[in-house]
């Protein structure tokens, strides 16, 4: 039974593989899918995100509002993609498949717990990001109640806010209400965190699936065990979090980036490796612990 | 000096047809493994460095400029004239004897 069902598995693999790899499947991002593979791709989505979405209660007062504050924060994430009323996205955006879509017309379409839903969790292999642990929760309904504003506000409105507004804030500035956090870091809270901070485009992390063979940055499996940190100062829980937040101030050189990492966060993902380390200090304290 | 000598015989065994054992007399007589992990070596799984088992894949050297063959060698051969803050102990070691280590550690272990 079981060997039927692999060469089964086989086979139908095998079936995929000269279907893509011989070319009859497209996968560029200048041809749309079929036109059933595209509909069915939305009917599935759609009834995914209806079910799912239910799960994040709307705030009691939640009502649709366009001011330059929520304007500023959408201007600073979305618009890049998605555009706005009178406003095209970024050249780059225009050849994205699927295309980002015209959130005039998704503010219309979908209930406000929808639009958070997509704003929190993103959309896989789409090219819509995650704002999980990166934005506060009230931004995210700030940006919420902008969107569902949007089938009211002309362009000229949509102009004029943008000219009201702050012109730039602070690169997610309010992540810090994220919370609750603990002195104590949450080890599985920092593995969905580090998906979320794109560690694993650089690291190869035990727990996290990602490519096998990645050496940008050297492997964190065992860096909670390391004498150094980045090689430069002594391993220490505190030591570890001022790196993963601001790598340059522990050593100038270095080719990691500051990620724009709030320190509860940072102190779940320390939490994270040292467990994934064996080093027995899953929970770092607020005082420094020495993991060796 | 003293260590010189003892190096001496070791780099010139294996000069002759086989730079790989003089690289590993050299990794030996300088305790690279009680500090890293390196591929085909009995008993280097230090973890006070970070492993240097896929140095031919890795982007960068110690994290700080891109890997090259120079780049490799110097850092060997004096850490802390590529990297200041460096926790890495400067060894002494000639730019000969890094290239050779260097050379090594490109051909062993992951994607050489
Ligand atoms: C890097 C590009 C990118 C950015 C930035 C981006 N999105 Fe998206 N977004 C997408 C793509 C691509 C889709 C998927 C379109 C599809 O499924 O056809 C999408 C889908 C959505 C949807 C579902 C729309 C629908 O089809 O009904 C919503 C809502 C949404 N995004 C809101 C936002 C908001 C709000 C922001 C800013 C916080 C944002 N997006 C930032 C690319 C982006
Ligand atoms: C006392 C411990 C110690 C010894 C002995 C030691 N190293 Fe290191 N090594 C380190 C530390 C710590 C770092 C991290 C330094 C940094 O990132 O700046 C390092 C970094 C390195 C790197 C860079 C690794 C990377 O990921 O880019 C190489 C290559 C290296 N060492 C090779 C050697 C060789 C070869 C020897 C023996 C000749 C050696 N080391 C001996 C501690 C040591």
């Amino acid at each position: 039974m079981r060997i039927m069902l692999v060469s089964l598995g086989s086979l139908a693999a095998a079936g995929v593989l000269a279907f893509v790899a011989g070319g009859f499947y497209d996968i560029t991002a200048i041809k749309q899918h079929p036109a059933w593979v595209f509909h069915a791709i939305g009917i599935g989505r759609d009834t995914l995100v209806a079910l799912q979405a239910d799960a994040d209660e709307v705030p009691e007062d939640f009502a649709p509002v366009a001011d330059a504050r929520n304007v500023a924060l959408y201007r600073k994430h979305c618009t890049q993609c998605h555009g706005a009323p009178g406003v095209a996205p970024e050249e780059f955006a225009l050849g994205m498949m699927p295309v980002p879509s015209n959130l005039v017309a998704a503010g219309r379409e979908r209930p406000p717990e929808e639009i958070y839903w997509f704003i929190r969790y993103g959309l896989k292999m789409s090219g819509m990001p995650a704002w999980s642990m990166r934005m506060s929760e009230a931004d995210m309904w700030r940006i919420t109640a902008l969107v569902e504003a949007f089938p009211t506000l002309s362009p000229e409105a949509y102009a004029e806010l943008v000219e009201a507004g702050p012109q730039q804030l602070d690169s997610m500035t309010s992540v810090a209400e994220a919370g609750p956090f603990t002195p104590f870091g949450n080890p599985e809270r920092g593995r969905k965190a580090m998906q979320v901070h794109a560690c694993p485009q650089c690291h190869m992390i035990e727990g996290i699936v990602g490519r096998s063979d990645l050496h940008v940055g050297p492997p964190l499996d065992d860096a909670g065990a390391r004498k150094y940190i980045a090689g430069v100062v002594p391993n220490t829980p505190e030591n570890m979090i001022r790196w993963i937040m601001h790598p340059q101030e522990v050593d100038p050189l270095s080719a990691m980036p500051d990620l724009g990492v709030s320190e509860g966060i940072a102190r779940d993902m320390a939490a994270y490796l040292y467990a994934i380390a064996g080093t027995g200090h899953a929970s770092v304290g607020a005082a420094p612990v020495d993991p060796r | 000096m003293m260590r010189a000598l003892i190096l001496l015989p070791l780099l010139l065994a294996g000069c002759d047809d086989d730079p790989s054992a003089a690289a590993r007399a050299l990794i030996s007589a300088n305790g690279c493994g009680t500090c890293h992990q390196i591929p085909e070596f009995d008993g280097a799984d230090g973890v006070t460095g970070p492993p240097l088992t896929a140095m031919s894949r890795q982007v960068y050297v110690a994290g700080v400029v891109p890997n090259t063959l120079e780049a490799l060698t110097a850092f060997i051969a004096d850490p802390q004239a590529i990297d200041p803050r460096s926790a890495m102990p400067d060894l002494n070691l000639s730019q000969d004897e890094a290239r050779l280590i260097a050379q090594y550690l490109y051909a062993v272990g992951e994607g050489s």
